[in-house]
């Protein structure tokens, strides 16, 4: 389409444009019927956003997590959403590292997992620079979860959480932050 | 596929998979048009923080406004009234749990609330501060470092706009409101400024416009509109440079169409809508003569800082009828549902409905054709062939689209005197009324109400009139746009008869239709 001289990105233009699209959007909104059946046939961004906070102690809810284990469209906005949240976050996990002790820095932690002889695996957490502790780690990847686990507090800038293959729970942990996709968050 | 991009498509072939012809129609349409509906993503995701937050459609109209930057002179003007606010409320929160406070967690919670308790929530969280003060009508914030106003209204407007960098998108804006509440969190019991906070969450929602809002689309459209303005001869100039009439419209599309563009009609109609908007708001039309003007226009629009260019009155009065046309209720059927959808297209069109009837006739008229083309075009069949369809055949005549907005008119006209036979049929005297006129129109409505066979208006006298004083003043202001509207036709029809002008307009839409969805075809099978 010819635009006889008239340059596109003209403010005036500019403004137009941004009003039209302003104009469109409004009104889908107002009558969108369509466009809402769609909206909560998946879990809505509150209920997401809320269990994205709860306490890390709660339990956790299986019908979510299972949804966002099926849905990939619910476990991308549960992945940002944790993301925003975690005051530190990391889209790749420990095994991405090439170490033989996989080990990974997630905002101002170092995370590694050490395996004693004849012991459970230990996550271990170290401080690199002064920073509040996280009080929870979440884990979630296409291999499974999210998987949230209450930490203890730090001793001197560590913080060690036995990863005991009795306990499903912990196993799973395990298992899941060894595949290189996993997303890691630290969270208060 | 609808909605797929082009480059998808191909990917799809160099992995040989199979595209059947339907699909590729339905690409070739995606990609010839210039109307492409508007991205679903969003418009969910506006509908949802609507409806959590029970938004008005005036409010939704604003939030659509601030998602899209179309506000001026300061795109970013509720990015700022969101980080003073949170500054505020932070600092409040800050002074009053120092050890356990969550910035984050406070700011999701003013932010997410739903409206009454986020009043009492913010009432609560600030009492007792002498230089944080809110009270009925909004907040007044004096401290060293942080001085600003804001009322409740613009406040509810900033919030909803947050409510979209938290849920909107798929939460991928989400991080950079975290990141704008730490930069807002106070430091040694001062409130942090809110530009760095502004500066974040402006320079994120510009790259997401960038990203997903069809503004380049948009921009074409409405430059070629411009330029078409400025190019023609004088002689059709002589109302002035920007000036235009209905006919302008049509040779404008036709360009577009030409030039290749399967512009809608309707699309093209309701640009130039837009754009006169904007030439009477600037109230500049007679003063231009030369192209430069545009700049000196545009100059004004971004620095004048009194005016509101955010919101025209036309723009309120279409937001005000579509509230009423959705707030109508279903019982009693005042209205039915073809008659809402009369209403909802001519408010989709104001002003054109006084200023350019000959133009919303043709939009009625031949618009719903071309409907059928691309929605054929769309879903790759169903319904005549598109030979058939160009010819014009099933549009209705000017004469049909009048005779039911004449009938919707009397419907109108006889539910505004049942109203006023409900409101004041029992009473003698109304000051300011003339006795007679009212006992005139009284009987009309009574004898109205009587004939009405509409579910509904069995109820009793007393039922009716409860109802009808919650919606007569909607039923007056649709009663008002249709009058208007059939009296502009009534006018175009002195001047020259409807059903000859739709005899001299058919052959034109025919062989627009024609060139725009046949001939491309064609030289396709050339190819």
């Amino acid at each position: 389409m010819s635009d006889f001289g008239v340059d596109r990105s003209h403010p005036l233009v500019r403004w137009l444009a941004e009003q039209a699209v302003a104009a469109d959007l409004f009104r889908a909104t107002v009558d969108g019927a369509a466009t809402r059946e769609d909206a909560t046939a998946s879990l809505s961004m509150r209920a997401l956003l809320a269990y994205a906070r709860r306490d890390h102690r709660a339990p956790p809810s299986f019908a979510i997590e299972q949804a966002i284990r099926t849905d990939p469209a619910t476990a991308r906005r549960y992945r940002n959403l944790l993301a925003g949240m975690a005051i530190a976050f990391s889209p790749v996990a420990l095994a991405a590292a090439t170490d033989p002790v996989p080990s990974r820095v997630v905002g101002q932690w170092r995370l590694r997992v050490s395996q004693p002889e004849g012991l459970s695996p230990v996550l271990v957490l170290e401080s690199l620079a002064p920073a509040p502790a996280p009080t929870a780690i979440e884990a979630i990847g296409p291999a499974g979860g999210p998987i949230r686990l209450p930490l203890p507090e730090p001793v001197r800038g560590s913080i060690q959480l036995p990863l005991d293959d009795r306990f499903a729970e912990l196993a799973a942990f395990h298992r899941l932050i060894a595949d290189p996709q996993t997303s890691i968050a630290l969270l208060r | 596929l609808e909605g797929q991009v082009p480059w998808r498509i191909a990917a799809r072939r160099s992995l040989g998979q199979e595209i059947s012809a339907q699909e590729i129609a339905a690409q070739e349409w995606q990609a010839n048009s210039m109307d492409q509906p508007v991205d679903e993503h969003t418009a969910s995701d506006l509908c949802a923080i609507a409806e959590a937050r029970q938004l008005t459609p005036a409010q939704c109209n604003m939030l659509a406004r601030n998602v899209t930057g179309a506000l001026r002179p300061n795109r970013d003007i509720y990015l700022w009234v969101l980080a003073n606010v949170l500054s505020a409320v932070l600092l409040c929160g800050c002074r009053r749990r120092q050890k356990t406070f969550d910035p984050a967690d406070c700011a999701l919670e003013i932010a997410l609330a739903p409206t009454p308790e986020r009043r009492a929530a913010l009432m609560r969280l600030c009492a007792g501060h002498e230089d944080v003060r809110v009270s009925r009508e909004g907040i007044a914030v004096d401290l060293d470092s942080l001085q600003f106003e804001a009322s409740f209204a613009r406040i509810d407007d900033a919030l909803a706009f947050a409510d979209f960098f938290i849920t909107g998108s798929d939460g991928a804006l989400f991080a950079s409101f975290k990141e704008a509440v730490l930069a807002l969190t106070p430091v040694d019991g001062t409130a942090a400024s809110p530009h760095e906070a502004v500066g974040i969450l402006s320079r994120r929602i510009a790259q997401w416009r960038r990203e997903r809002l069809p503004l380049g689309r948009q921009e074409r459209l409405f430059s070629a509109l411009v330029g078409f303005l400025l190019k023609r001869p004088a002689a059709q100039q002589r109302y002035g440079l920007l000036a235009f009439d209905d006919d302008d419209i049509v040779a404008f599309w036709r360009t577009c169409v030409e030039a290749g563009e399967r512009l809608m009609f309707r699309t093209a109609v309701e640009r130039f809508r837009d754009f006169g908007r904007l030439v009477k708001h600037l109230d500049a039309l007679r003063s231009l003569t030369r192209p430069d003007d545009l700049d000196a226009l545009a100059a004004r629009m971004e620095t004048e800082p009194d005016t509101d260019w955010n919101a025209t009155t036309d723009d309120v009065a279409e937001v005000r009828l579509l509230e009423a046309l959705k707030s109508l209720p279903d019982d009693p059927n005042a209205l039915k549902g073809v008659e809402r959808d009369l209403i909802a297209t001519i408010a989709a069109l104001m002003p054109f409905h006084k200023q350019r009837p000959g133009s919303v006739l043709r939009v009625l008229a031949f618009g719903p054709v071309q409907t059928g083309i691309a929605n054929r075009l769309r879903r790759g069949g169903g319904g005549p062939a598109i030979d058939e369809r160009v010819g014009c055949a099933d549009a209705h005549s000017y004469d049909t689209v009048a005779d039911r907005f004449y009938r919707l008119r009397d419907h109108l006209d006889s539910l505004r005197r049942i109203a006023v036979a409900l409101r004041f049929g029992d009473k003698a005297l109304v000051q300011g009324v003339d006795p007679d006129t009212l006992a005139e129109t009284v009987q009309q409505g009574n004898a109205a109400l009587k004939r009405l066979r509409r579910a509904g208006f069995d109820r009793s006298r007393a039922e009716l009139a409860a109802i009808f004083s919650g919606i007569d003043g909607a039923l007056s202001d649709f009663c008002t746009i249709i009058c208007d509207f059939t009296a502009e036709i009534d006018r175009l029809g002195e001047r020259r008869t409807l059903s000859d002008r739709f005899a001299r307009d058919k052959p034109v839409f025919i062989e627009t239709f024609t060139r725009a969805y046949l001939a491309r075809q064609e030289t396709r099978a050339d190819v």
